[in-house]
């Protein structure tokens, strides 16, 4: 009795979302910035109404100090750190994050600048509250600069905002880059953002969640005028296979043109099943695999298919309690875990380590 | 009645097995088996979608093959590709979707093409982003059916410009009774590399059948393919050839160990024109006949933990090569591995394959070294549940 009592425990923290990690999307194969249609608190950062859906937890993703380097910046073999806490109180709730360096707007920047102007040292401030409908509000701000030699030079700065809502089966954001500059000090690079927008949200249609976004950014790095848009539709579904198991699965079109010293236009149709599943009391095992169809990416005129697009990521839970750690597994291929890898790819080899475990670690504890 | 229990209960858990890991590690091939039941036997026969139904399975690996390096990068125990899919059923229909089955035998037939007419066999022509659909019936006649679809291009790259490949496959199947058939039929097969030389596969098949005599199933199996390779100023013509006959053994020894054994007779040969430009290397006609009996292990130790191994050997196999024979050398294989039961979960993997501690060098051939590395515990890991 004792243990159906601490299962039905362990399976009650899955079904209210305790899980809050870039892991765990990943492992699902999500994005790590939120996903449209799988319940985790890093949707907070795609539609910040779901703070009210993820109040009161602290989370920590476990990595290096951040992008200040001129690697390929945080990833699944050298993430950053970063940590939030989220708060109830009355009718209102509060959240704080640290660290949040956002790879969509630190991905405009890097077509040409070196990642020391990503951003950086960046602060999330949520309020979120409750009416006829649950509405969130996120500022981000990141202002760096080294100004102390010419080798080193750097300057960044970036604030965004984002709203969010969600009522009945709807939900709706807009996220606004109010400011995106960045300045290596290499002629020619320096990025000034002019209007950036994302608008998108999502409907649960019976089984399904269908939803789309559109998001459209013009900039200039040095003298060249860029615009950039993306369209992204899509369905996903979860499907409850028995009270320990769920199956995800989604299909999206993404649209994408690119103007700017070259000329790009996409067209991807990412498609994704995952499984996740408790299947011990203080453990869950998740796993999933997608790849892109009938896809293809044309570059100045030049036709290219997303090469070796069939992805397959794997991750576990330990529940601790009220604490949760989150991690991919299946990620290192010499006995040191995905870190010691000097490539994001060489870190899959088909290996269970049992020296590193788990990697690309967070914490997260609701209280 | 408690032997029929035992058996059904062995029968229930070795449905939840559906890796490429534990195929190698009982002898066989990561296609899939004649005569031991696995779910990579959809490959084999989709018909088998009907006793491995409602399951989803990962292989872990990475992405695939790296575009435009020189060096073919199919998938293998060392640098395994990651792949997987999701298998349901419907009322009497079951369907299936599979990502990245990105067969090797395709791109090795590609690569024959390499040795013929100055084909560059880079990654850029392997077969890339294979998507395969299932479906199949069991009203009475078990049968299925799988259609594989895979295109790539990349004109971007100044190596790989104008490099692409498509492959369009069909394989079916059906179970009669104690009698199952195969068959497999490239449709569309070609590929073009940066230099413009063209690889066109002309037929390509595949037709197996398998009867159980009770103790034994017996089986064989023919594959064949053609292909032509037009460059500038010639257009050679190569062919594969292969005849497989075999009976194997899957013998219940105690409610949680089996054993299997199996001999077979395999016929291959490839044969290769000679092309008309410069550089290109002379005619081949290669011929091989090997007798390999292989024998094998799986028990259930634990409750949570299955361990399997085989120890395979050539009894004859010798190769002709425009009239020159040698026997084919080490011919001795060993392959061992383990399957951890978690719930509806099953990760299964190869033991024994590292000799550094890491499970992966970079060489193929020095990773079988005879150690049991508990730092990477496993390697070529799959992990799949059953619903």
């Amino acid at each position: 009795m004792n243990k159906l009592l601490t299962f039905g425990a362990a399976l009650s923290l899955l079904s209210t979302s305790a899980f809050a990690s870039k892991a765990r999307l990943i492992a699902l194969g999500e994005n790590q910035d939120g996903s449209f249609f799988i319940e985790d608190n890093r949707n907070i950062f795609l539609n910040p109404a779901t703070v009210m859906s993820n109040k009161d937890i602290v989370t920590m993703e476990w990595g290096n100090s951040g992008n200040q380097t001129s690697g390929t910046g945080s990833s699944d073999t050298d993430p950053n750190s970063e940590a939030g806490v989220i708060y109830s109180t009355g009718t209102f709730v509060y959240g704080l994050h640290l660290g949040s360096e956002s790879k969509a707007y630190n991905d405009l920047r890097f077509g040409t600048i070196n990642r020391a102007a990503a951003v950086d040292n960046a602060l999330d401030f949520f309020v979120a509250g409750s009416a006829d409908f649950n509405w969130g509000v996120n500022l981000t701000y990141s202002d760096t600069q080294d100004e102390t030699a010419t080798a080193t030079f750097r300057e960044q700065k970036l604030m965004t905002v984002k709203l969010g809502i969600q009522k009945a089966n709807l939900d709706g954001f807009l996220h606004i880059a109010t400011t995106n500059e960045a300045d290596d000090g290499t002629a020619g690079n320096k990025f000034e953002g002019d209007s950036d927008f994302k608008i998108g949200g999502s409907y649960q249609m019976n089984l399904y969640r269908v939803y789309g976004s559109f998001r459209k950014a013009d900039y200039k790095i040095g003298t060249t005028d860029n615009k950039d848009q993306v369209i992204q539709i899509g369905a996903g579904r979860n499907k409850k296979i028995n009270d320990k198991a769920t199956l995800f699965s989604k299909a999206e079109l993404i649209i994408g043109e690119e103007k700017g010293a070259s000329k790009e236009k996409s067209r991807l149709i990412p498609v994704s099943v995952g499984i996740e599943s408790a299947i011990k009391p203080w453990m869950v095992l998740r796993g999933s695999v997608g790849t892109f169809v009938l896809s293809e990416i044309k570059t100045n005129g030049q036709k290219r298919t997303p090469s070796n697009s069939t992805n397959v990521n794997v991750g576990a839970s330990f529940i601790f309690g009220e604490l949760n750690i989150d991690g991919l597994i299946g990620t290192g291929n010499d006995g040191n875990g995905a870190g010691t890898q000097t490539t994001t790819t060489a870190g899959e080899q088909g290996i269970l380590s049992t020296d590193n475990l788990m990697t690309r670690i967070a914490l997260t504890y609701k209280f | 009645m408690k032997k029929i229990f035992l058996l059904s209960m062995l029968a229930v858990t070795s449905t939840a097995y559906a890796s490429k890991a534990r195929m190698i590690a009982l002898g066989e091939d990561q296609y899939g088996s004649y005569f031991i039941e696995d779910q990579r036997n959809v490959f084999l026969n989709a018909a088998k979608m009907h006793s491995q139904k409602e399951h989803i399975t990962f292989e872990w690996g990475s992405s695939g093959a790296t575009p435009a390096t020189a060096t073919p990068d199919i998938d293998t125990d060392q640098n395994p590709n990651a792949e997987g899919g999701f298998f349901t059923t419907a009322g009497p229909t079951s369907y299936g979707i599979y990502f990245g089955h990105e067969d090797n035998r395709i791109s090795q037939e590609r690569q024959l093409a390499a040795d013929i007419n100055g084909f560059d066999h880079n990654n850029s022509s392997l077969l890339d982003n294979a998507l395969t659909f299932f479906f199949g019936g069991n009203s009475g006649l078990p049968w299925g059916a799988a259609i594989t679809y895979a295109k790539s291009q990349n004109q971007t790259v100044a190596a790989t410009q104008g490099s692409e490949q498509k492959l369009l496959s069909l394989s079916f199947g059906a179970v009669k009774d104690q009698t199952e058939i195969n068959g497999h039929l490239n449709l569309i097969n070609e590929a073009k590399d940066a230099d413009g030389d063209e690889y066109e596969g002309k037929i390509g098949l595949r037709a197996g059948v398998s009867h159980n005599l009770g103790l034994h199933k017996v089986f064989a199996q023919f594959r064949h393919s053609g292909f032509e390779v037009k460059d500038a100023t010639s257009k050679p013509e190569g062919s594969f050839n292969e005849l497989l006959l075999g009976t194997g053994r899957e013998k219940v020894v105690s409610s949680n160990v089996s054993l299997f054994v199996k001999v077979q007779f395999v016929f291959s040969k490839q044969k290769l024109e000679k092309g008309s430009g410069a550089g290109f290397e002379a005619e081949k006609d290669v011929k091989q006949t090997r007798i390999p009996l292989t024998a094998a292990l799986e028990a259930k130790v634990l409750d949570w933990l299955v361990l399997r191994g085989s120890v395979a050997h050539n009894l004859w196999a010798q190769e002709n090569n425009s009239g020159k024979k040698k026997t084919l050398a080490n011919s001795n294989d060993i392959n061992a591995g383990a399957s951890m039961l978690f719930g509806n979960f099953t990760i299964d993997g190869l033991i024994g394959t590292g000799n550094d501690n890491s499970g992966n060098t970079t060489t193929d051939s020095s990773n079988e070294e005879g150690i049991l590395s508990t730092d990477n515990i496993m390697t070529r890991v799959s992990m799949t549940y059953r619903f």
